[in-house]
This record gives C-alpha cells, structure tokens and sequence, in this order.
C-alpha cells in the first residue's frame, strides 16, 4: 500500500498523486516483476541496509 | 514496470531502492523509484549489437574455412582427369606419328604437366590454410632430407648445366624429429626455384643448428643462387599468394606464384621464419628455420630402424638388383639414366620373355616392368613369374602409360607389386626405390 508519493513518482507512472495513494504498489508492476519485488521487500525487511532491483 | 508516456501507457524499467522504516509496530518503505529505461535500452541494444558481431565473425571464419575445403576437393577432382590428359598423351607419344603430330601432343602434354602442378600448388595452398592442420612429430636423418629434396631438382638443374652442392655445417644434428614432409617441401620450393631463376652458376643448400634448449634445436636452411636476383623494391611482395615479379617482362618461367607463399604459410606453421636476401643480377638467398627436437642417446638406436635410416643404408649402398623391362628405346634409356643418376646400376631387358630368361640367370631384387610389351607382356610375365617363384621373388612395379581402375586391379591380381605411370618422374622412382629398400631391410 503507497502511503506517500512525490511528484515525480506520480508523473513517472502517469497519474496523480492522490490517485497514488492507498493504491498497491505491486499494481504497477508488470507481471513478471512481480516475483523481484516480494522478493525485494523480503530482503529489505530483514536488513538495516538500503537494498535495490531493477525492474 | 507500467507508467505511461507521452503515448499512454508504456512499459518502463526502474531502479528502486528501498529501506526499511521501523517505526513502532508499523513497517513502511522508503523507496526511491528511478526511471532507467534508457539505460537499459542501450545496454540492450549493446547486447545485441555484440551478438550481431560475433555471428558476422563466425560466419566470416567459417567462410573461409569453406573456402578452404572446397578448393581442397575441387583440386582433387581436377586432378583425376588431368592424370587422363597428360597420360594418354604420352600414351600417343610412343606410337609412330608425323613431327607436326607429335608437337601438338607433346604441347598437351606439357600444358597439362604445367596445370597439373598448377593444381597440386593450389592444393598445398589451401591445405596450409585450412585450421588445425596436424603437424607430423617424426623421427628422421636430416641428411636423407637434403639428399632426396637435391635429387627433386637434380635432373632439372644437370639440364641447365647449373652446379648443386650442399653442406651441413658441423654441430647440425642428424637425427631429428619434426614434420619430414613439410619441410622438403619448403627446401623443395625454394630449390626449385634457385634452378628455375638461375642459368649459370651454382644453386647451394646449407643448413646448421642453433641450440634453443636441452633437446631443442633451431635448424637454419639457406638455399644459395647466382641468378637473376631480385630487386629490392621487390622483396616485400615475394611471399604474396600468386607473386609473380616478372610476369611482365617474359612468360618463360612457368608457375602460378604460390610456391613461396605455401612455403611461407608451412615454416610459420611449423613455427619458423623465412626471409630472402638478394642483390639483382647477382643471385638470392633464401633462408628458413624449423625448430625441431634431437633424437639422443638411446632415442638414437631406435632412429637406426626408422625409414630413414633404412633408407639411408641401403640407398647409400646402392645395393638394390635392378631389371629393366622396356621396349621402348627411348622411354628404356630415360629409366636407365635416371636410375644412373641415382647411383644404380640396372639391367635392361627389352619384352617379358626376356625378363624370365634374366630371372633363371641371377636374382634381382627389382622389375620395373612395362606392360605393354611385344612377345609377352608385362602381366603375362608377372603371372609367369609367380607361378615359377611363389616365394621369395623380386619385387615387381609396373609401368604403365595410364593408370585406369580396371588395369591396376589386373596389375594386383597378376602378382604386380605397385605401380608407377609414365612419364615415369623421379619423384614417384625414388618413393618406389625407397619402399623397396625398406622391405628389403625388413626381410
Ligand atoms: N631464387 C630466385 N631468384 C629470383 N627470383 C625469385 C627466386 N625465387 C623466387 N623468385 C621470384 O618470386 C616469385 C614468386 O615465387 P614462387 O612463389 O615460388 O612462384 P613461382 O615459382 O610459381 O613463380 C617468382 O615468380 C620470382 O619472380
Ligand atoms: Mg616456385
């Protein structure tokens, strides 16, 4: 669930902000991506560090 | 990921970087989401680029490599029917024919002898550079190398009166192992060409050893001439596939250009150089090396069984009982004189009844038997022969005007050992000789 969102994330994705918000992340994502991003929000749960993919 | 662009909506690529935010029970992401769709556009196009590249190089190498091949067999095939030309030719020289006649089919035969060895260069050619060529790892008498390539180019030069001297400088192994073939043929090239572009003078071969380690040598060929030389701006072409420097200035030296550039393409291979020296008007030297490796101590006996120290014994002996079966006076002195020259003495007789009568009077070791023959004739002879000697006989080659299927199976089936087809070459003579004498050893 997008909490926050910038200007550039919403124009990135073609929307506007407030459309952004409370809206799944993962809905955004293609199909294929998808497995990489849980995947991501494992990695990030478990470490203090910064993590990243490519999507 | 799915945005949209100015076109709606697009597929994007994205960086995203996330961090973990632990804020009491809650857990949020900070991420920072960055468009890398460009980047990633042309890493990709990168990719495909370089695949394009490495298909276009294989294709390339493997262009040439079918290049390769194909001039192989086609080479092959081309030499079967020129063997037809040049021998029926000579067939037709031996019978009773006008003068005119016989220029006309003496020119066939020599245009066909000269696309012959146009043919056999061009398959060397394509040979040494076709990939992986396996390089023979031999044991022989570096000597028996020198001897039988001068004797490649000894009829040639006693023609043109030139005088051929060698000399193997002391310290020069003489056993040693390396690719026997391949390096006669680049003394061979080079020898030859000494003789072609020579007229008066001598053509001289030297060869020494340099030490490159314990067991391993540096052999250094020089092929000396006094002939027309070569001129310096000249020098770099030389060893060009198909160089040819004078083709301007006369047609008298046949050839296709290629000799140097095969054996260019073979010291290379073998891991050697090659290089010439010349001043025009005065003469050129020619220089390659090999390095090869020593045949020492206990290697040495071994050697001693090797084909060319057989060879080099009984041919140095000159023992060889040789009988002569012709009856055409000239191709009968020809045989002779070339068997003199290689330091034999032969017997000659003129049909195959003779040859039994030779036999009954004392052994012989050889028969070059021509097979057509008046009275009897030679396969009739070899049947004879047999009959009367199952065991122990001479040796019996055949020579023949053509070498067709049919008859080579007649020739075996009658008991004939091998054959050799006219014009009988000294080249094909010395291979028989050779064989002979290692059989003889063997017996
Ligand atoms: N010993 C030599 N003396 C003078 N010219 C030579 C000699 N050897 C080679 N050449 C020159 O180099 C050319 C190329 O030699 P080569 O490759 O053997 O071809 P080919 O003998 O068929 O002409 C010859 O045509 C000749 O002009
Ligand atoms: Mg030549």
């Amino acid at each position: 669930m997008i909490l926050e969102a910038n200007l550039a994330g919403a124009f990135l994705l073609g929307t506007e902000r407030a459309n952004l918000v409370n809206n799944r992340f993962q809905a955004y994502l293609a199909q294929r991506s998808l497995q990489e991003f849980n995947a991501l929000c494992r990695r990030v749960m478990e470490s203090e560090a910064k993590e990243t993919a490519e999507l | 990921m799915n945005g949209f662009g100015k076109e709606g909506k697009v597929h994007l690529w994205v960086l995203i970087e996330a961090r973990a935010i632990r804020n009491g029970i809650r857990q949020s992401f900070r991420m920072a989401v960055i468009d890398i769709t460009e980047r990633k556009r042309m890493e990709e196009e990168l990719h495909e680029r370089t695949a394009e590249l490495v298909k276009a190089k294989e294709l390339a190498e493997s262009a040439v490599e079918a290049k390769a091949a194909f001039l192989v067999n086609m080479s092959h095939e081309l030499r079967t029917p020129m063997n037809a030309v040049i021998g029926f030719s000579s067939l037709l020289l031996d019978d009773s024919l006008t003068p005119e006649q016989k220029e006309y089919i003496e020119g066939i035969r020599k245009g066909g002898e000269a696309l012959l060895a146009l043919i056999n260069d061009i398959l060397d050619f394509s040979r040494a550079e076709k990939e992986g060529v396996e390089l023979e790892h031999q044991p022989f008498n570096l000597k028996h190398l020198i001897d039988e390539s001068l004797d490649m180019v000894a009829v040639q030069a006693d023609h043109k009166g030139l005088n051929l001297a060698h000399t193997i400088n002391y310290g020069t192994p003489d056993m040693i192992i390396g690719d026997y073939c391949r390096i006669r043929q680049i003394l061979v090239n080079l020898l030859t060409n000494a003789v072609k572009y020579t007229d008066v003078g001598d053509v001289s071969v030297s060869v020494s050893s340099k030490v490159i380690e314990d067991n391993k040598r540096q052999i250094l060929f020089i092929v000396k001439d006094t002939g027309i030389g070569i001129p310096q701006g000249k020098m770099n072409q030389l060893f060009q596939p198909f160089t040819q420097l004078e083709r301007t200035m006369s047609r008298k030296c046949e050839g296709a250009g290629l000799g140097l550039a095969i054996s260019k393409k073979l010291a290379e291979l073998m891991g050697g150089r090659i290089w010439a020296n010349s001043e025009s008007g005065k003469g050129s030297t020619f220089s390659f090396t090999i390095p090869v490796e020593v045949v020492q101590g206990q290697q040495l006996e071994l050697g001693e069984t090797d084909r060319g120290a057989v060879f080099e014994k009984t041919l140095g002996q000159k023992s060889l009982r040789i009988l002569v079966a012709e009856d055409n006076p000239s191709n009968q002195r020809v045989l002779v004189e070339m068997l003199k020259r290689l330091g034999y003495r032969p017997d000659v007789v003129a049909d195959g009844r003779e040859v039994i009568q030779a036999l009954e009077r004392q052994d012989y070791d050889l028969v070059l038997m021509d097979i057509k023959m008046p009275e009897m004739d030679g396969i009739t002879a070899t049947k004879v022969i047999r009959r009367l000697r199952p065991e122990n006989g001479p040796k019996i080659v055949a020579i023949t005007a053509y070498a067709l299927e049919g008859d080579r199976e007649k020739c075996l089936e009658a008991g004939i050992d091998d054959y050799i087809s006219k014009p009988v070459q000294v080249k094909e003579l010395l291979a028989i000789l050779k064989k002979c004498s290692v059989l003889g050893v063997a017996a």
